[in-house]
């Protein structure tokens, strides 16, 4: 695209953004990311104006086709927008690194029927449905085709009946999209369908499981012979397994952007430099402990080159396989090395688990460090990556793996 | 170049290509260990057609003979010298003809036009290495304000036996820094040579010689951003430079990985080297983005350019450094030979690991730019 095309929708954005830009956003209640769904909250009136405002934009969603809620935009425009509100310091409408948008929207456009397109991606586009994923099970976590839910077809339904578990805030979800056994005589990989689940059908039990941390991000699910409606399946019976790899592509895709921001400190707290001064203490404007400077310095570096790699990756429209492994990888384990380093800075202020001794920012510094330990298990294990990277970046796989 | 956008454009692929078929033609790897023990360790020959092919000129201004091509190119040069090794004095002459050239008077104009042309070889001598921040105590003296005796010493400069001219900062008696022009064949002047563990030569040089005033070029602010351009630019080529020899050794070894059988099957058959191979790999892309990410910001002139040479130094050498140590492991016997190539990357990581700056030294300016 010319440059002097995106640079006058770009000045576009930017009108348009500052005209309809809440104000009350910035100064009003605190108001929690918005996720969607009918369990969403808007403490703050204003949040709700602002999604309904950027949906009719067609915004929330920009890359896809206006018909199903979107805007018909290249990805290019789509990254102006997002960099407009950065740089506004406006907050996106909708949480972007959602497995609605990002992982089931790209499945409903690449293998979903005309109705199903229909009647899903305008409730996502306009925040009013919110997805989990109903993946993994006690049995089949690395090993994901090893799936025992079944779904036994009865008329125009599947009898489904199965247990799904690290469904991330199923308790706050409406719906899941689940990898289903329905083809009983067919291979492992060649048994299993995708299937939509209304999360309020009989049947279903939500529990949520608690971590390390103490938070509750994931939860079990438990389906006791659910009726799913036959239009509810995605693609072709047996066809689920390779629908569910290419989900997996967008969810480490997801997980990688989202984790270039995570390896960067997110937004919520003050820069990792200023609180290692806090922490550490400055003596002529230098750190005062000379290994923990190291390590900081260390650290950015590899934040720093995550970012161009991000960057570099964008521009150049990469698509090889391996690199969505190897951005979730590495921005995992950057944020990681992130939170270790701050837990030495810290010391023992940070293991803390609750009292009076500690203050609010030590006990959230504890349940944060605590919570990145699950960063390298969840959305696919670092071994898991590992072996996808070797495979399909250096063509290094086989009969050991 | 694409302003401000990391993707190489058309030109600078087509560039890419050229010089590697060129130099698999010309320079493959191995050459090294036919130099490496000649007097001179680079061959002058092959030098000399790619400053005729304009690649050595790349990132200077049209005035002085330049491509004004800037260092995303000269990048490009680099990491293909990279990849096979190849012998050349050009990190020491982007710094000493960066340096040059922005100097404004004639002398230092034409000392850069007649580098650039081929036709000398000049040589910063500089002890804050390469670039401000560094706390050592300075190694130079300069007698009396710009005029009079230089005595002191520098330890290892590259390409130090094969200058024509050496340019020395030393500080004055009021420690104002003063940039001059030596003559290395001057009485007064002893040369100690050194070939380093991949080939490269220096030379440890002791001064004690007379300085004209019209040998002084600049003097205070000017020479120390004249030096500070130079070492940057220097930095940030070298970087590049890393990258291409560590890309490379990767490539060698996923070669072997796949060819070499033990019980029955190929080496990549087994998880534990995959997931070895896998972080080598993920070093490289860091370390391929760092740099070209600080390239381009020298290029477009952000002012975090400075931030970025050090990032990039620090990515590269530990991507190397972690490829040369692991790709000579992975060749289990073989990679203990001279006999194969990947030994050469390994002592090309050794050199670089300390060139230009180590580990420390970046993250030290990392650590101040960051305000701590």
């Amino acid at each position: 695209m010319q440059e002097s095309r995106v640079e006058a929708f770009r000045k576009l954005v930017r009108r348009w953004l500052a005209d309809h830009y809440p104000p009350e956003l910035r100064d009003g209640p605190e108001q929690p990311p918005v996720w969607g769904g009918s369990r969403q909250r808007y403490p703050n009136p204003a949040a709700r104006r602002w999604l309904e405002a950027m949906a009719e934009q067609g915004w929330t969603v920009p890359t896809w086709p206006v018909e199903y809620g979107g805007a018909g935009l290249s990805h290019t425009e789509a990254m102006a927008i997002r960099d407009e509100l950065r740089v506004a310091d406006m907050r996106p409408p909708l949480v972007m690194q959602n497995q609605s948008i990002t992982m089931l929207g790209p499945i409903l456009l690449e293998y979903g029927s005309e109705e199903q397109r229909r009647r899903f991606l305008p409730q996502i586009a306009r925040g009013e449905v919110r997805w989990c994923q109903g993946y993994s099970e006690p049995e089949a976590g690395s090993d994901l085709a090893n799936i025992q839910t079944r779904g036994i077809r009865k008329g125009d339904v599947y009898v489904t009946t199965g247990h799904k578990i690290w469904s991330s805030y199923a308790h706050l979800s409406d719906w899941m999209f689940a990898l289903v056994r329905t083809e009983p005589e067919a291979s492992k990989h060649g048994g299993i369908s995708f299937l939509l689940i209304d999360l309020n059908d009989p049947g279903i039990t939500v529990e949520p499981i608690t971590l390390l941390s103490g938070e509750s991000d994931f939860c079990e699910v438990f389906l006791d012979e659910v009726h799913v409606p036959v239009d509810q399946l995605v693609g072709e019976p047996g066809q689920g397994w390779a629908i569910a790899k290419r989900l997996l592509e967008h969810e480490r895709a997801m997980l990688g952007s989202a984790g270039g921001a995570l390896a960067g400190g997110g937004t919520r707290r003050k820069s990792l430099p200023d609180q290692a001064a806090d922490l550490v203490g400055l003596t002529a404007g230098r750190l005062r402990d000379p290994i923990a400077r190291y390590r900081l310095a260390r650290h950015l570096a590899d934040v720093t080159a995550l970012k161009s790699l991000t960057r570099l990756a964008s521009d150049e429209q990469r698509r090889d396989a391996h690199l969505a492994s190897l951005l979730k990888l590495v921005s995992t384990e950057i944020h990681m090395d992130r939170q270790d380093l701050l837990a030495d800075m810290a010391g023992l202020l940070s293991a803390a688990r609750s009292g009076d001794a500690f203050g609010e920012e030590d006990l959230q510094r504890a349940r944060d460090w605590l919570r990145s330990r699950a960063n390298s298990i969840e959305g696919g294990t670092s071994e898991i990556q590992l072996n996808l990277i070797a495979k399909h970046g250096l063509g290094l796989y086989g009969d050991f793996a | 170049m694409t302003a401000n956008n990391l993707a190489l454009d058309e030109e600078e692929l087509v560039l890419r290509d050229t010089v590697r078929a060129f130099l698999r033609d010309h320079a493959p790897v191995g050459t090294v260990r036919r130099l490496r023990d000649k007097p001179t360790g680079f061959d002058p020959k092959l030098w000399a057609t790619m400053t005729e092919l304009g690649w050595t000129t790349l990132p200077y201004s049209l005035e002085v003979g330049g491509m004004a091509a800037g260092a995303t190119a000269l990048g490009i040069v680099a990491s293909e010298l990279g990849r096979t090794l190849t012998m050349t004095p050009l990190l020491s002459q982007v710094m000493a003809i960066t340096t040059l050239e922005r100097l404004p008077t004639e002398h230092a104009q034409q000392l850069a036009a007649a580098a650039i042309a081929g036709d000398s070889m000049p040589v910063l001598v500089d002890n804050r290495c390469p670039l401000p921040g560094h706390t050592s105590p300075p190694s130079l003296t300069f007698e009396r304000s710009c005029r009079g005796r230089l005595s002191g010493r520098q330890s290892l400069v590259l390409d130090g036996d094969v200058a024509t001219h050496l340019l020395v900062v030393a500080d004055n008696p009021d420690q104002v820094p003063c940039l001059m022009v030596v003559d290395p064949g001057a009485h007064g002047i002893d040369r100690r040579l050194g070939c380093l563990a991949d080939g490269r030569r220096v030379a440890s040089i002791e001064f004690d010689v007379d300085v004209a005033p019209d040998d002084v070029l600049a003097t205070g602010d000017e020479a120390l951003a004249a030096s500070e351009l130079g070492a940057i630019k220097t930095t940030a080529v070298a970087a590049a430079e890393m990258v291409g020899a560590a890309s490379a050794a990767l490539d060698l070894t996923v070669a072997h990985l796949k060819t070499r059988e033990q019980f029955g099957v190929t080496l990549a058959s087994f998880q534990a080297l995959q997931h070895r191979a896998a972080r080598m790999l993920g070093a490289l892309e860091l370390a391929y983005a760092a740099s070209r990410a600080c390239l381009r910001a020298l290029d477009v002139g952000t002012d975090d350019g400075d931030l970025l040479v050090s990032v990039a130094m620090v990515e590269a050498k530990e991507a190397l450094s972690l490829i040369a140590a692991e790709g000579v492991q992975m060749h289990g016997g073989l990679g203990m030979t001279d006999e194969a190539d990947i030994g050469l990357y390994l002592k090309r990581a050794r050199v670089a690991r300390s060139l230009l700056g180590d580990l420390n030294y970046h993250c030290d300016r990392i650590a101040t730019y960051n305000g701590v």
